[in-house]
């Protein structure tokens, strides 16, 4: 068997607030391999995006390994996290945070020119990840020219334009009515055809089912795991 | 009440808006203030007198060589009985007394004038009482009125010193009156007696002439007037008075004429600043409405009426105002302790300058108009925002309306822009300040000490007398130990000015259009004192005694002016003095800067102190740097010669180059006051703009730095943003320099008002200030944790 694409062991996450301690995580193991679609679900508060925030590098665990392509991620330089936050993942965010004063072509474009590529690569992968999510038509909008669901599909965009090894999306309908939500779910599991990696945070069972497994999370823990009956491989 | 608490409570939730508000009203009250108070007491209200309009200042006038001259006592007493303009005519003239009877005799400043002379200015004494008219009479002139100082310093300000009797250079005197210290006169005042015979001399110039208007005389009328009479005089008495006319200015006038462009220039500078201020202030109170439209709506949601919303913001504004009002008058009285720190020789009447009320008054009311129109208009905006725009979950970066934001880069713009501009006047004063004190005043001020000494007139009334005196003198200074040349003149540059006329031998010359030049009787080492160097010739020697054939020195000037091609050496001149015999050009000095560091060096003649002695002497002491203990040295030696004789401080010649542009230098440091609080003011406003934007960017930059952007990535965004601003700010502010300095071209030596130099480094030093101030809240952008971007607003 192949080594996982993401590997946590015994990880935990504490933040302390006004002497408060919260045991937002406590002793996650999870391992997720190339090519998965991972759902991650349970209760408002319960950690799910504190888990996501540690698996895409936007926070450090408390305790605990975190293994990213059989990197160990542990004591980087921001620097070094930013870079790998650039080229490894691809983040889909809950209000989609698109940045209103750039069109929807120069926030597609954002992560490429992070990565310093020059400009003629930047536009075939933009026009490329539009094209996908079917917004090719709309790249010189602002974002508050477009509607809930596309400026979803622009994240989306955004985040495949950098070819990341995963996907991670913090429950991404939630802010969308069921058609757009809908919508955005077909994307991703078309995604997923074409081999792409995805965990998605959810509290809604209904999307879970969408996943290959679902790991449940309940008060910083994984209390269950749950298989779809599809044909695993 | 609720409303006060609710505001106090509102503004030290957020400490760095409230700190950064009160600072700058703080200094922008405190500065405007300042200098406006030392503006006004110093150099706007100089005329403490009742209906000072009504004063004039009259001069004698024969251009070009004396195109504003002292009057003749037979001038001035034709022109008090011909004139029907004025409702008194008054003169003064200079006069030194010894004051003896009480341990050293003291050397006195004074004055003699005629008996209406406080009654025509309406001033008073402040003890005892005026001159009566016949203390006017011939013989008598013994009555005194004190001046507040030597009051001070000799009486005691005992209140029994009216009636008493002193001695004034051996004559007894009863001192009837002392004056206010807002006279600012002369230490002693004496009434003068005119004789017969000075009432005839029409030819002597040397009072100085006041008087006051009748109440429906215009200064034009009585210019018309005087010119008729002075037509008369001169076809009456055609030797003395050939071409002489009469000037008639207001006192006002003649007093702050010369520096109106420098009060034109502080004014714009005031006003500048204070625009400044009110610009940091509407900016952050913009920015706060800004952050606070949430609040806003959901006050209004809850059911708040828009009066109650617009009054509650009305009622923080004040209380803020009036905090930074409160720190901006203790900033006043910092300010100007500061300013006249700054200006220890320049500031005349420093002493009764206080913070002046009118100035704080309107400088806290701009400040609280600003707070108030700058707060309002955000009021009534967010009072009538769209509840459900607001509420709802805005996208990222798109939080804020436009125009708002516009505004503020708009006015950071300015600030920036009239920053560079004061950066820039403070920058040229101080290049020309700097060139204008690298002149060489043609002679050599270091290490070298000057004391007067005037000789009274019974004494020392044979010539033989006082050119003993001066001899002895010289001889015993000399003895000084560290002194290594003494010289005496009768007129000192950078202090006193004689100019007489002169006949070149074989020339004969126009009555009436004689040349004229600038006249010096010095002694044998008063060049070597003086360090003028000898260019040609001989200096006078110990041998030009009062029984040598007489002799003169010219200088290089003299020499170009009126022997362009010839060698003045062996030609003779004949100054008109009472002796009226031709001297024998022996020798050519360096040029001395007579009048200041700024002005051309007049011609010279010199001619020998034992030849010409004269009763007020300066006495010039070259030493090998420095001497200890010379003031006391230098009384004693004067004291051995003469017991009786008082002597003035001894001075460096130094303080004498350094006061001379003391003017020059008070106007820098006001500038440099000025641009110092510009600077910070801007720095703090454009610090304030970019830290605002930050705050409201950091989802923004969250997300940023979520998709990979590298710490130098938000560095360079964000200081980007802040160095167009401040692009655009110096850009304008450089073209705004160019047009407006050019006002400032007549307080400029040696640079012009378009100075690269100047222009760069004030460019320069606003932009790093500016930039400093981006670069700090740049810092605070890439500390913004990429977590952020998962989180809500
Ligand atoms: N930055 C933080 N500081 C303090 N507590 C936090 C922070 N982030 C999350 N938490 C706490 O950790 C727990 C898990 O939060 P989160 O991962 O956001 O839950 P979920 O995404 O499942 O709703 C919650 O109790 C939350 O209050
Ligand atoms: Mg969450």
């Amino acid at each position: 068997m192949s080594q996982p694409l993401l590997k946590l062991d015994n990880v935990t996450k504490v933040f302390l607030t006004d002497e408060v301690e919260t045991h937002a995580l406590s002793g996650i193991h999870l391992e997720i391999k190339k090519g998965e679609y991972v759902a991650i679900a349970g209760p408002s508060g319960c950690g799910k995006s504190t888990l996501l925030s540690i698996l895409g590098l936007l926070d450090t665990p408390t305790d605990g390994t975190y293994l990213l392509n059989e990197r160990l991620v542990q004591g980087l330089t921001p620097a070094e996290r930013a870079r790998i936050r650039n080229r490894e993942i691809g983040f889909i965010f809950q209000s989609f945070n698109l940045i209103g004063d750039l069109s929807v072509y120069e926030n597609v474009e954002l992560p490429l020119t992070y990565r310093g590529l020059p400009a003629a690569d930047r536009r075939a992968r933009v026009e490329e990840a539009l094209e996908k999510v079917g917004m090719a038509h709309r790249a010189k909008h602002v974002p508050s020219q477009l509607s809930g669901g596309q400026q979803q599909r622009v994240a989306v965009a955004r985040a495949l334009a950098g070819a990341p090894a995963v996907l991670l999306a913090d429950e991404p309908t939630g802010n969308l009515d069921s058609k757009n939500g809908d919508a955005v779910m077909e994307l991703l599991q078309s995604l997923h055809r074409t081999g792409s990696t995805i965990l998605m945070v959810t509290h809604d069972t209904r999307f879970a089912r969408h996943a290959d497994r679902t790991v449940h999370l309940f008060d910083g823990r994984v209390v269950e795991e749950s298989v779809e009956n599809k044909d695993m491989t | 009440m609720n409303d006060i608490r609710f505001a106090f409570r509102q503004l030290a939730k957020s400490p760095g808006f409230t700190v950064v508000a009160l600072l700058t009203l703080a200094i922008g009250i405190g500065a405007c203030t300042a200098i406006f108070t030392v503006v006004n007491g110093v150099l706007l209200r100089p005329l403490d007198f009742p209906e000072p309009s009504r004063l004039v200042r009259l001069y004698e006038s024969r251009p070009p060589e004396f195109p504003q001259f002292s009057c003749s006592v037979g001038n001035f007493s034709d022109w008090q009985k011909q004139s029907t303009s004025f409702s008194s005519l008054a003169a003064t003239y200079y006069s030194a007394f010894s004051l003896t009877g009480s341990g050293d005799p003291v050397r006195l400043n004074g004055q003699r004038v005629t008996t209406n002379y406080l009654s025509t200015l309406g001033a008073r004494p402040a003890l005892g009482r005026d001159f009566l008219p016949a203390e006017g009479a011939e013989g008598r002139g013994d009555v005194a009125i004190l001046g507040e100082g030597l009051w001070s310093e000799q009486f005691g300000r005992r209140a029994d010193i009216i009636g008493q009797v002193i001695h004034l250079d051996g004559n007894p005197v009863t001192i009837v009156g002392v004056m206010p210290w807002e006279f600012h006169g002369p230490a002693i005042m004496l009434p003068t007696a005119f004789t017969a015979d000075n009432l005839a001399n029409h030819g002597s110039h040397f009072m100085q002439v006041t008087g006051r208007l009748k109440p429906a005389v215009s200064v034009a009328q009585a210019r018309a007037e005087l010119a008729a009479i002075a037509g008369r005089l001169e076809k009456l008495y055609p030797v003395s008075n050939l071409r002489w006319t009469v000037l008639v200015k207001p006192m006002l006038e003649d007093m702050v004429g010369n520096v109106r462009p420098q009060l034109l220039a502080l004014f714009a500078a005031v006003g500048f600043l204070l625009f400044i201020g009110c610009a940091n202030v509407a900016n952050l109170l913009l920015v706060r409405a800004a952050g606070r439209s949430r609040e806003m709506a959901v006050r209004a949601a809850v059911g708040a009426s828009r009066t109650r919303i617009v009054r509650q913001l009305l009622v923080e504004n004040i209380v803020l105002a009036i905090m930074g009002g409160i720190l901006g008058t203790v900033a006043a009285y910092w300010g100007l302790h500061l300013l006249l720190a700054l200006s220890p020789y320049g500031v005349p009447r420093a002493r009764e300058l206080s913070v002046d009320r009118a100035a704080l008054a309107f400088s806290f009311g701009v400040a609280l108009l600003t707070g108030i129109g700058f707060g309002l208009a955000p009021a009534f905006q967010a009072a009538r925002v769209d509840l459900n725009t607001v509420l709802k979950d805005a996208g990222r970066g798109s939080g804020e309306g436009r125009h708002r934001h516009r505004l503020r880069n708009t006015l950071v713009v300015a600030e920036l822009t009239i920053a560079v501009i004061l950066l820039v006047g403070a920058g040229l004063l101080m290049r020309s300040f700097i060139r204008l004190v690298r002149i060489n005043p043609g002679f050599n001020a270091e290490s070298a000490f000057m004391v007067n000494v005037t000789l009274p007139d019974k004494k020392y009334a044979k010539d033989e007398q006082a050119a003993g005196f001066a001899g002895q003198a010289t001889e015993k200074l000399a003895q000084i130990p560290g002194v290594t040349f003494v010289g005496a003149t009768q007129s000192m540059p950078f202090y006193d000015d004689y100019v007489l006329t002169f006949f070149k031998e074989g020339e004969k010359a126009e009555p009436g259009r004689e040349p004229s030049a600038n006249y010096y009787c010095v002694s044998p080492g008063y060049f070597k004192a003086m360090g003028i160097p000898l260019l040609k010739g001989r200096e006078f020697t110990a041998s030009d005694s009062s029984t040598a054939p007489r002799v003169a020195v010219v200088s290089a000037a003299m020499a170009r002016r009126f022997y362009p091609n010839e060698d003045p050496i062996g030609k003779r001149i004949n100054v008109t003095n009472p002796q009226g015999t031709w001297s024998e050009i022996v020798g050519v000095v360096g040029d001395v800067k007579q009048y200041g560091l700024n002005s051309e060096a007049p011609a010279a003649n010199y001619e020998p102190l034992q030849q010409h002695p004269f009763q007020f002497l300066t006495f010039v002491l070259r030493t090998s740097g420095g001497a200890p203990g010379l003031s006391a040295a230098v009384r004693s030696a004067i004291s051995s010669i003469d017991p009786d004789q008082p002597i003035d401080a001894v001075k460096p010649l130094t303080e004498l180059v350094r006061d001379s542009v003391s003017r020059e230098r008070f106007g820098m440091n006001l500038f440099l006051v000025f641009s110092g609080a510009a600077l910070l003011l801007a720095t703090i406003g454009i610090y304030g703009v970019m830290a605002y934007s930050v705050s409201q960017r950091t989802g923004e930059i969250g997300v940023r730095m979520a998709l990979g952007a590298q710490p130098r990535d938000v560095l360079l965004m964000i200081v980007g943003q802040g160095a167009f601003l401040i692009a655009i700010g110096i850009g304008a502010g450089l073209v705004g320099s160019l047009i407006l300095t050019r006002f400032m071209a007549s307080m400029l030596y040696g640079v012009g008002a378009a100075d690269p130099l100047t222009l760069a480094g004030a460019a320069l030093t606003l932009a790093l200030a500016a930039f400093a101030a981006c670069l700090l809240s740049a810092r605070r952008a890439t500390l913004v944790q990429p977590m952020v971007a998962l989180r809500g607003n």
